[in-house]
């Protein structure tokens, strides 16, 4: 299925567009952690699911793009919007963060934050299927026409 | 479905860049709130031992504080609750100095069993709670325990067996030795002790007052002449001793037997 857009010919050009976007999210990623610097020691125990999150974008962006112009691309996009808002409801443990130093507890509500966070991708889900029910009429329209 | 399309692109733009500025936003207010806590008084009114904590919040972020809670808790080693104090401030408005008391007032007498903690040393357990609603999507609670450790104002007091010394044909000395430790680091103790000899029948024949002024970490131990009508007296009998300070009283009885 789509598969044929797969021509041997772009598929470097795919590489580099799909390695570059892969790049730019890694680029964030350090941003990120420079900014977060200062704070770092408080989340320190976070920071593994923090770098996990960014591979699993990095890796979801690389293949979107390395995909794209097929119906892969769409299914990728789902699976992305669906990674991040479960990756989100566990990381934010259902958005209560409840964290102790010593003898002092910590607890915070984010659940505002996740449930934007959930709000945006499900949009982001809506829009992927819409996306890929046009793409596909559209590929049935060029194929009528051919 | 274009259209569609592209207003879902751009409500998913919009709210991003929205989340996105949100988070900006509430963390540099977060980095700009400034709380400075002074030292805290301790403050002996009539019956009450007042801790006040003073403190100043600046808001300089660009979100309001609501509902700041402070919690104080004293709870004794099984956890029961002996006192709590809270200081509620509804709204620290973006870009307020707001300064507070926090107090934490004791009363011996409003403690279930206070008599307990006046004869013996123990550790109470102290749980300050912070709770707010930071820009009234972020509730959070900061909670701190720690150990105070607890003197008791009449530790080891003992009573000696009274020594009587008679004077004339109605009338004896009685001496009485009364010791005690003032581990309180808090109540300096000033006030009286009252002394009551009864008979067997639960009359009194002799009466005493002794004024005392024990500081903190002072010891106590004093011998006590107490006159005593020996007409009335019977071979045995019981002392009544009391404590009467502004914070607390403490009432305990002795027996007692002539020689």
């Amino acid at each position: 299925m789509n598969l044929a857009n797969f021509s041997k010919r772009n598929l470097p050009i795919r590489i580099l567009k799909a390695g570059i976007k892969a790049i730019l999210i890694y680029i964030a990623y350090l941003v990120f952690t420079l900014l977060i610097q200062q704070v770092y020691e408080f989340i320190g125990e976070y920071s593994p699911l923090i770098d996990v999150f960014f591979a699993a974008i990095a890796i979801f962006a690389f293949l979107t793009e390395f995909f794209s112009g097929t119906i892969f691309k769409y299914m990728l996009e789902f699976s992305r919007n669906l990674f991040i808002i479960f990756y989100c409801i566990i990381a934010l443990n259902g958005g209560i963060i409840d964290a102790s130093v010593q003898n002092a507890t910590i607890i915070l509500n984010l659940q505002f934050f996740l449930l934007m966070i959930v709000l945006i991708n499900l949009i982001g889900i809506t829009r992927t299927v819409l996306s890929a029910i046009n793409f596909l009429y559209e590929k049935s329209e060029e194929k009528i026409i051919d | 479905m274009r259209y569609a399309l592209r207003a879902l692109k751009w409500a998913t733009i919009i709210l991003w860049l929205f989340l996105f500025s949100l988070v900006v936003t509430l963390v540099y207010s977060v980095l700009n709130i400034r709380i400075e806590v002074g030292d805290p008084q301790l403050i002996m009114e009539n019956e009450r031992i007042v801790w006040a904590m003073p403190a100043v919040i600046g808001n300089a972020g660009f979100y309001g504080i609501y509902n700041l809670n402070i919690t104080t808790l004293v709870a004794d080693t099984d956890g029961g609750v002996l006192l709590k104090n809270s200081t509620l401030v509804p709204l620290v408005q973006k870009g307020e100095l707001y300064p507070l008391w926090h107090n934490v007032s004791l009363n011996l007498r409003e403690i279930p069993d206070y008599q307990v903690y006046l004869l013996h040393d123990t550790n109470f357990t102290v749980k300050y709670s912070v709770s707010l609603n930071f820009a009234r999507i972020i509730p959070c609670t900061l909670s701190l325990s720690s150990i105070m450790p607890w003197g008791a104002p009449l530790y080891n007091l003992s009573i000696s067996d009274p020594t009587f010394q008679p004077i004339n044909a109605t009338h004896c000395m009685m001496f009485l030795n009364v010791s005690f430790e003032n581990h309180s680091p808090y109540i300096d103790l000033n006030g009286t002790l009252n002394i009551e000899v009864l008979n067997e029948n639960g009359e009194i024949i002799g009466i005493g007052e002794e004024i005392i002024n024990v500081p903190s970490h002072q010891i106590y131990d004093e011998t006590l002449n107490i006159l005593v009508n020996t007409s009335k007296a019977t071979y045995s009998g019981t002392i009544k001793l009391t404590f009467e300070t502004s914070m607390f009283s403490y009432e305990t009885e002795v027996p007692y037997e002539f020689g």
